[in-house]
This record gives structure tokens, sequence and C-alpha cells, in this order.
């Protein structure tokens, strides 16, 4: 595909970036300086039949209008909500993601960050090597993960993953969606207050829409309530990060494990001194085996794309 | 009722309901010893089920008046020779871990003394912990919260890629109740399980490797989970190491002793294995100060086991064995004795039985039929016997001659590395293939059989 002209928004990935290089004809948006950044697209578009983007970079309605020969967006994440998926279905731009090879390593996180804030895993591990452990004596017991009840936000590929995992360590397990799916051994509740009333650990798993925005709000927060422990694997904007804050702050949640925030990659420091929070880089994905998937599928969606055959992973 | 023979109290000025009965001489609570320092969620519990008795100074040195026959330690008191002369009343001493390192268990079974163990109250919550430290070391988890914490994310982009936990071929050493539950949680996680222990376990589907080493050559990580004993002390060792290679991860939730630790610090700094999550250490809780600075290591201060579930769970637990021995119940987690497995349960085996019943060892048996009168668990043939027990005990008679080879390699190899270790000595043959002088020539040909097994079964 040595003619493909293809965009991408930001160096997610170097392998990705390598092979992009190789075969097609590569433009690079984060070279450009953010005021340069109209200009770039302007002078290079009618070169550019495809964009590689991620959840840091899109492809919104201004990226999209800037390129009249836009044919495909590979998007390099599972999670669409920066790409304007309406305006590309006007325009008859194709849209692929990458779902299912990243499944098991998000899933993964969301149980690790379960067990870390309820086991007080970084503390412990700071404990150790501040030297505490030989000047304060042993640490304080903490949290069992083990059978508490897990509430996921959301059965999709992501969610029912979660929902395996923590069924082997005896969680019960409930869930919010849009519809009641097909799993008698899951509770369903209609509502996501409902959800966080009765859980102990709740899961935000579901993509980020306009009406998912802020889906977990003060009401929610409080009904999680002060025992309760939030893990967001979502988006940063599904969580009001303020009003999550000062429920920290004020006690009025339990502890929070955050892998994702509302201006990645900028975290609020108050985040930082609450021994029941614990926050990551959005390393959900973050595996060499499972970026390396990503990107085949990112390469292998736009191969099929110019040799018309059929996309690999087509949402539009 | 109110008894004609003892005075009893006056009621109390409250006493008012004439439908009551009568205020009788409250019944003695039973009397429980404590050996080690209590917690104080223990003692208050303890104290207001028992007469809770708690000499000083401990540990105890000199011997105590009491009538108490029953006694709560926590390790690292150590329950032997020595403290059961001290207290020569006790008939039960009940400890608040699962491991037993600190008892002398033949000695406790020579002089009738039962014990109850923690039991499994812990498992889960040790299990929980070694696959969080797996994902962690193997993720670079929390490396990548310092580094978030530091503020380089808006500076330095994302965070170096860690690697899957899915499809990572994960050695368990000890698949007992921690390992277990260990590899029923990573198998979800897409891992591939495989495990090494005294014997390998037929009613389990991974794959058995006889030795550590072994393990480690198939594995991507090791998850230590076993007893610490004389066998098992620096289990892990430097060929170990260099056997699970630069992409190795360890985990070690067990006994800081089973890791050459020194070694270990070694490996990792010169990149011989990939990281390590630890619980445990050698001299808790002193940590070597070149792990404070690794970031493909993950530390903890040896709290795998204990949350606030599981101390109250153990809490109920050390309440219940206590109020099952005070009622002759049959105790809620003794710790059994040996399996022994005995060939031929005639005259002769019979009074092996009871002898074996009286150290506290399970009891099972083979013979040409099954005696439904013996409370005993039946196996219709020797080898199948032998998978369950820990050591063999043949008492068959000359009139049994023509089952000469019942003992033969198939028996000696699921009787596994223990138990035939037992045949190596010349009562232990005699124990295992024995029997009457008549055997002769047939006891010649097993023995011959034994060590020919022997040489079969690898040492670790």
């Amino acid at each position: 595909m040595e003619s493909l002209g293809v965009l991408m928004t930001f160096p997610m990935n170097h392998y990705l970036e390598e092979e992009l290089e190789r075969r097609c004809k590569l433009f690079r948006l984060w070279e450009a300086p953010p005021e340069r950044r109209a200009e770039f697209l302007r002078s290079n578009a009618p070169s550019i039949r495809a964009l590689v983007g991620n959840a840091n970079v899109g492809a919104d309605a201004d990226t999209i209008d800037a390129l009249p020969k836009l044919e495909i967006v590979a998007s390099f994440s599972v999670g669409l909500d920066k790409v304007d998926v309406a305006r590309c279905r006007e325009r008859g731009i194709r849209v692929t993601n990458t779902p299912d090879v990243l499944t098991d390593d998000v899933a993964d996180l969301a149980i690790w960050l379960a067990i870390a804030v309820l086991r007080r895993l970084c503390e412990a591990d700071r404990y150790v090597r501040s030297g505490a452990w030989t000047t304060m004596g042993d640490f304080k017991l903490t949290n069992k993960f083990s059978g508490k009840r897990v509430g996921i936000l959301g059965l999709g590929r992501i969610g029912l993953a979660i929902a395996k995992r923590a069924e082997a360590f005896d969680c019960p397990i409930s869930y919010y969606s849009r519809s009641e799916k097909p799993y008698p051994n899951y509770k369903y509740y209609p509502s996501v207050i409902d959800l966080a009333s009765h859980c102990d650990v709740l899961v935000v798993a579901c993509p980020l829409t306009e009406e998912t925005h802020h889906i977990i709000n003060r009401q929610v927060i409080d009904a999680l309530g002060p025992n309760g422990v939030l893990i967001n694997i979502g988006r940063g904007p599904h969580v009001d990060e303020s009003e999550l804050i000062a429920a920290l702050l004020e006690g009025r949640l339990g502890g929070a494990g955050l892998d994702v925030f509302e201006k990645e990659p900028y975290v609020p420091e108050e985040l930082f001194s609450l021994e029941n929070v614990v926050v990551v880089p959005h390393v959900a994905s973050a595996t060499w085996e499972t970026r390396k998937a990503m990107a085949d599928l990112v390469l292998g969606n736009l191969e099929a794309h110019v040799t018309n055959k059929p996309l690999l992973t087509p949402i539009v | 009722m109110e008894s004609e023979s003892e005075p009893s109290p006056p009621p109390p000025p409250s006493f008012s309901d004439a439908d009551d009965p009568p205020p009788s001489h409250s019944p003695e609570l039973p009397e429980v010893i404590a050996l080690s320092p209590l917690l104080p969620a223990f003692d208050a519990a303890l104290s207001a089920r028992f007469r809770l008795l708690k000499p000083s100074p401990l540990p105890l040195s000199s011997p105590i008046s009491s009538a108490a026959s029953a006694a709560l330690v926590r390790a690292p008191t150590r329950v032997d020779a020595a403290l059961l002369d001290l207290v020569p009343s006790l008939r039960l001493v009940v400890t608040t871990s699962a491991g037993l390192d600190h008892f002398d268990l033949p000695e406790c079974a020579r002089r009738g003394v039962a014990v109850a163990s923690a039991g499994h109250v812990f498992s889960p919550d040790v299990a929980d912990y070694a696959v969080a430290l797996l994902l962690d070391v193997l993720r670079r988890i929390s490396a990548s919260g310092r580094y978030l914490r530091r503020g380089e994310w808006p500076l330095r982009g994302d965070y170096p890629l860690g690697s899957k936990l899915g499809g990572k071929r994960v050695g368990i050493v000890g698949l007992g109740s921690i390992g277990s539950l260990i590899a029923k949680r990573l198998e979800v996680f897409g891992c591939i399980i495989s495990y090494n222990s005294r014997k390998a376990k037929p009613s389990v589907s991974y794959k058995f490797f006889p030795t550590v080493y072994d393990l480690a050559t198939e594995c991507d990580v090791l998850i230590l989970s076993c007893a610490f004993t004389n066998e098992t002390r620096h289990i892990v060792n430097k060929d170990v190491m260099h056997a699970l290679g630069k992409d190795g991860v360890i985990i070690n939730i067990a006994r800081g002793g089973l890791i050459d630790e020194e070694e270990l610090v070694k490996c990792l700094m010169q990149g011989e294995i990939k990281g390590a999550g630890l619980d445990v250490f050698e001299n808790e809780p002193s940590v070597p100060n070149k792990l404070f600075t690794m970031d493909n290591v993950v530390l903890s201060p040896h709290l795998a086991a204990f949350t606030t579930e599981s101390s109250s769970d153990l809490l109920e637990l050390i309440i219940a064995n206590f109020e099952a021995f005070f009622s002759n119940k049959p105790l809620i987690t003794p710790v059994s004795g040996k399996r022994v497995g005995i060939v031929g349960l005639g005259s002769i085996g019979s009074e092996i039985v009871k002898r074996l019943d009286a150290f506290g060892c399970t009891i099972m048996y083979n013979s040409r039929s099954k005696k439904p009168s013996v409370p005993y668990k039946y196996f219709p043939n020797t080898h199948d016997l032998a998978v369950e027990s820990d050591k063999l005990s043949c008492a068959l008679t000359p009139q049994t001659h023509h089952i000469h080879h019942i003992i033969n390699r198939d028996v000696l190899l699921a009787l596994g590395r223990d138990g035939a270790r037992g045949a190596r000595r010349r009562e232990g043959i005699g124990q295992v293939f024995g029997g009457r002088d008549a055997w002769g020539r047939g006891s010649q040909r097993v023995r011959e059989q034994a060590r020919r097994a022997q040489r079969a079964v690898p040492d670790g």
C-alpha cells in the first residue's frame, strides 16, 4: 500500500509507526507544532486517504473536514469517543477499531486495580521501600477482595471478561446495561444508582458517548458509599472528576482505582495523597503483546481497504 | 434448677421476673491458656467465652499450676517437649496460623495433644495478593504509578510497555490450599498452570514436575506456596533462577527462606530474571536495600494473609475449635497426622491401626475384601491406596504368599518420593514390605524392586 497516504495523529506505537513508514506514505501530525496544525493538514490533505488515531488524538469533525480525500479512519483503540463517527458515516468514510485483542489486558487491569485499592498494594510497597517496616512495625490490616460484590457498568466484551475473572475470586456479579443480557448468574440492575447501591466494587466498562458522559456523578458516588470502591478503566469523562475528588476527600467514597482521567496526561494531585486511591497512566492495554496485536489489526484493516477486501473490524 | 447439694449465691437485686428459673451457681467457663501474647481483639473475644489464663512472663519458662486442657499459641512460640512439660494438663493446642513449623507435631501426637490450625481462613487473601503481585510485576503497574506521581506523564509520554499475563506458563510450587486457589484464579486469566509438589496429585489436570528446577525450565513464572522446611530451604537457588531465565518472574507469598535471597538480588540486578514480587524475606523486617530502587520488583511487608475479614474469620474459627473441644465434638480444623495405608487388615494390621490411630494418623486400607465394620476408607487395590497414602504399611501373612509382588514398582511410584524413602531404612523396608520371616525370598525381591523404583524417583 505504498501509495496510501496515512496521517498518524499521535506517536502511539513505534512498531506501528515503523510499519506505516515502511509500507505507506506516512504523515506525522505531531511533527507540526499546534499552531501550524491546520496548515500541515491543508498542505498534505491531497495525499491523505487514511487516518490512524488513538485515545489521545482521534479524528474530530474539523480534522475530517480538512481531509477531503479521507477514505478510512483506523483507530488504534477500541473506544471511538475521539472519532466523529457520524461525520464519517455522512462522508462515507470507513471506520475501524481494535476490539478483542485488548480485552484480556484491560480486564486484568480492572481486577488488579480493585485488589490494589482494597489491599493497599502500592502503599504497602512504599512502606517497605521507605524502610518503615523496620522502624514502624507491621502494616495494618486491609480489606479482602475475594467475595466482594462486583458491579459492572456495561457488559460488553470487556465487562464480560471482568465478570469472568471476578467470578474466580467468588465475587457475586451484578451489572447495568442498556438492556438485560442472557447471563442468569449475573444480576441485572435497571439503573446505575441501583447497581451502585448493591455492590462493593463498581467498574466502569462501557463506551463513552453523550449519554454516558459523567455517568458516575455525585448521586452514584454517594450510592456506592464510604465502603464502596470505584474502578475506571473506561474513559476519564465517564466520571465527574471533581465530584469524585470531593467524595474521596470527605470520606463519602471508600476508594478509587483509576486508569483514565478527564484531562490526560494531567492528573489532579489531590489523588496522590489519598491512601485509598490508586492512579496509573492509562496502561490498560499497555503490553507489547497487545499493542502489537492492535497495530497488526490497524495495518490489516488498511491493507484490506486498499485491496478492496472486507475490513477486519469495521464499525462503519 | 438449683442444686440441692451446693449453696447458691443470693439472687442479684435486679432479678424480678418470677417466671425465670432461679439463679444457680453459674457454670465455670472452660479454661484456655494463652501461651503467646494476644492481640487485643482476640483477648477480648476469648475472655468473653472462656476463662482466659494469661501466664506471665511469656514465653513460658517454668511449670504453671493449672489443670487447663486447652491453650492458644501464636507463631513463633514453639510447641515442643519443653513447653508441653511445663503444662502437662494440655490436651489441645490451637494456633493462629496455617503454617506449623513452630510445632513438634510427632511430640504432640506422642503425648495425645491435639492440634488445631487456622485451616484455610487465610488462603483466599494470600491467593488474591499473589495474583496482584504477579500482574504488577509483569505489567509494571506500580512502577507506572510512581512515574505518574513524579509528574513524568506529561513530560515524557506514556510509560514503557509491560508484558501480558494471559498465555504465561505459571509454575506453582506447592499445590495446597493456597496454591490451588492461585491456580484456579490464574487459569481464568489465561495462564497455563503446572506445578511441583512432594508428589503428583492425580485429581488435578495441571502438569506435574518432580523438581522445582524442572518446573522452572518450562515456566515463565514461579509462584512459591509451599511449606518452609529443612527440605525446602533455598529451594529456589541460582540454578533454578537461571533455568527460569531472563524473562522469568518469581512470586513469593510463602516464606523468605525458600529463596536464596542474596542470589535473587544478584539475578535481578544482572537481568538473569526479569522481576519478582515478594511478600516475605529471609530476615524480616529487613529487606535487601538494593531492591528499593528496582522497578522490576514489587514488595510488601508480609501482609498477604492479613485482612480484617480473615482476622475475624480466624477468631471465629479459634472459638469454634475450643467450643468443639469442650463439648467433645470433633475439632473444626484438626491437624491430621500422616495418612497411612495398611495393606492387609488382619490381626496384625488391626494392632498397627490401633497405635497409628492414637498418633492421630489417618488410616486407609487395602484388603482382599472390604470390611464393613471398619471405619476406614477402603481401596480395592494397593496402587490406589498408595496414591492417597504418605506411608504404606504391609501386614500380610505367610498364607498370603501368592501376593508377594503386591508391592511392585507401580505401587512404589504411586507412594511417591517421601513414601518410598521410608523404604530405604532397614526397619522401613520391614515396615513397608514387612511381615514374617517366611517372606524371606519374597521380601528380598521386593527390596530390589524398591531400590530400582527409588532410583526412578528423582530427588529434588
